[in-house]
């Protein structure tokens, strides 16, 4: 009983060590600029909805956005991305698996802000694809700020873009991270 | 005779065009409408929306989502990010899973505090399983606060 009692302790406590390597955000914020010269208009979409888990002793990098949470200035473009570009009926989450490259050096204990590269595979439109991107983390006051701004294109994801429009959305498209990490208890 | 047959066709090719770019004009300005204003799809508990995304997200997507939904529930916290931003998470405090509401106005929230018994209004836009350790979320956009009861 009393072996029972002490491995079912130190599982908690294990648990418990593992739960501090995390750390996590519902609520992260993603956006997107597909602006193009002759766009007219800015072509921006913003979701702050994004799950996001790093963990902290693999470097390990989550995220899970859901399609249909970008929003858009005006209901037409955002009725346009979700029924004519993204398809998000069809492919209602993007994710990303990856994480921090071996090497980093990354001090989680102590204030600071550390440039990072990223690798991982982004599954987006039901296409998947590795990526890389630089990025920084910034520890402070028990929290880790993740932001990295790089490009994909479009057609690696299979997104078609009209040829009628063709010229005024951006096949390179501009992503922002910007997630506040806490710890996971 | 020829010339008021013309005159009747031009005035009505001149308030056809009007009609056209009056409508071309609004559907290129309309915002997205607050949910507060819209009936909603489907009303249901937090604890059978989760249930359906649980037993089958591909037949739930199918129903709910970018659907207005009128969900209630117990109010488990209520956050805030950085920007202002305020969710209210709904479902039981003793499960991992949840509905969380992202309010459409920041005030909204102010008064409502865990463990009330709330309807929310908003747009689901789908769910996230817990393939990530976090409990699994439905999630709905825009909300707006239908009513309250107190517990």
């Amino acid at each position: 009983m009393k072996k029972l009692i002490i491995v079912m302790l130190s599982v908690i406590a294990l648990q418990s060590i593992q739960a501090q390597d995390k750390y996590f955000t519902k609520t992260g914020k993603i956006s997107f600029d597909a602006t193009a010269p002759k766009s007219p208009e800015d072509i921006v979409g913003v979701n702050k909805t994004v799950t996001c888990v790093l963990d902290t002793k693999t470097g390990n990098l989550q995220m899970a956005v859901l399609m249909k949470a970008f929003e858009f200035e005006r209901a037409l473009m955002q009725e346009h991305f979700n029924e004519n570009y993204v398809e998000s009926h069809k492919f209602p989450k993007t994710e990303f698996r990856g994480a921090i490259l071996p090497g980093t050096s990354v001090n989680y204990a102590r204030d600071g802000v550390y440039p990072v590269q990223v690798k991982g595979k982004l599954t987006m439109h039901g296409q998947a694809k590795d990526v890389a991107a630089e990025g920084k983390l910034t520890v402070k006051a028990g929290k880790i700020q993740v932001q990295s701004v790089f490009t994909e294109l479009l057609a690696d994801y299979a997104v078609a873009i009209p040829t009628l429009v063709a010229d005024k959305v951006a096949k390179n498209v501009k992503i922002t991270v910007d997630c506040l990490l806490e710890p996971l208890k | 005779m020829l010339q008021h047959k013309l005159s009747k066709y031009l005035l009505v090719a001149v308030l056809l065009l009007m009609a056209g770019g009056i409508y071309v004009y609004r559907e290129y300005n309309r915002k997205t409408p607050d949910t507060s204003e819209l009936a909603a799809a489907y009303e249901l508990t937090g604890v059978q929306l989760i249930q359906a995304f649980q037993s089958g997200e591909a037949n739930a997507n199918t129903l709910y989502l970018g659907k207005v939904l009128a969900v209630s529930g117990t109010i488990k916290s209520v956050e805030r990010d950085s920007s202002g931003n305020q969710t209210l998470v709904l479902g039981d405090a003793a499960s991992m899973s949840s509905v969380r509401c992202i309010m459409e106005k920041t005030s909204a929230v102010a008064s409502y505090a865990e463990g009330k018994i709330i309807t929310i209004k908003g747009v689901c836009t789908g769910y996230n399983a817990d393939d990530m350790g976090l409990g699994a979320d439905v999630i709905l956009n825009r909300c707006s606060v239908q009513n309250s009861v107190k517990p």
